[in-house]
């Protein structure tokens, strides 16, 4: 474990509900922080007693959600700054009709499941101005799977959840090899 | 190429963190860490909840100062006091595993 993680639990354990909600906010924005990890502990704490599992999970899915929208809104105001000329060009229009189309399910995959891809995500429906309120309900939905999934983990599982929360992690990493050799696939399908 | 070094790449993450868990377990099986559940980022209240040892115990036992230092881990005392990390673990275990058997004999 990492000296930012084990300091980060540290302030778990002092300031509650509020570091979490915190890290999870500043990681929805992009921030390098553990919070699945964190997340798990969290859960873990709840069953312990140090922390309130009904507030801490709500504070967590808004923090969460509240940063996912500061995202999007960052990704909006990024697309206008770009050249006109990109933004017109058929690359960008074509990546702007698939994320219309299949945007909605790409979000809530990576809410919980591929959540490193959360962040491109975000910038991409910004930036290609998917409609907010259709970003708006899978971000919602899939933020309060993740926290009910991670977070209820470390609930059942709190005598071992830095076991679950190396397991979780190495999943991840696992998918997201596994979803980019699937589209490092599909591109060399296509270019036959 | 990219998903060449994309593989290469989480091959590495994989391998160092199974080293990492090897190390552990070879720990572990060594007898250095006899209570698997202690950590650094552990607080002396949270190690009171968790794991039943009083935190007057814990200040005593690692010569603390009697108050204060609420907000600090085991990992921040050590390096605040001065105290070897090994030592300073070794002492917690050993009133983690005092406080075990005390609990294991009044249950039988």
């Amino acid at each position: 474990m990492s000296d930012l993680s084990g300091a980060l639990l540290t302030a778990l354990i002092n300031q509650g509900q509020w570091l979490l909600a915190s890290v999870l906010f500043l990681a929805a924005l992009g921030v390098p922080l553990p919070a699945t990890m964190l997340l798990l502990a969290a859960g873990a704490f709840a069953r312990q007693g140090v922390l309130e599992p009904a507030t801490s999970a709500a504070t967590g899915v808004t923090a969460a959600v509240a940063g996912d929208m500061g995202c999007y809104l960052a990704g909006r105001l990024m697309g206008q700054r770009l050249p006109l000329s990109w933004r017109s060009g058929p690359v960008w229009q074509r990546a702007a009709d698939t994320f219309a189309r299949q945007g909605a399910w790409a979000v809530l995959l990576t809410r919980f499941l591929l959540t490193p891809l959360a962040l491109p995500v975000n910038l991409l429906a910004g930036s290609t101005r998917f409609p907010w309120p259709r970003f708006l309900l899978p971000v919602l939905v899939g933020e309060v799977l993740w926290v009910l999934l991670f977070g209820g983990l470390g609930y059942v599982f709190a005598d071992r959840w830095e076991w679950v929360s190396a397991w979780a992690e190495d999943s991840v990493g696992l998918l997201l090899g596994a979803a980019l050799a699937g589209v490092g696939l599909w591109g060399l399908w296509r270019l036959r | 190429m990219a998903a060449l070094l994309v593989g290469v790449l989480l091959m590495s993450v994989f391998a160092w963190r199974a080293w990492r868990q090897h190390d552990y377990q070879t720990r572990l099986a060594a007898g250095e860490i006899q209570v698997d559940t202690l950590r650094g980022w552990m607080t002396l209240s949270y190690i009171e909840r968790v794991h039943g040892v009083p935190e007057t115990r814990v200040r005593e036992v690692l010569g603390l100062p009697g108050t204060g230092g609420d907000d600090l881990s085991l990992h921040d005392w050590f390096g605040e006091q001065g105290i070897d990390p090994l030592e300073g673990r070794k002492k917690v275990e050993a009133l983690i595993l005092e406080r075990r058997s005390a609990v294991q004999g009044s249950g039988q």
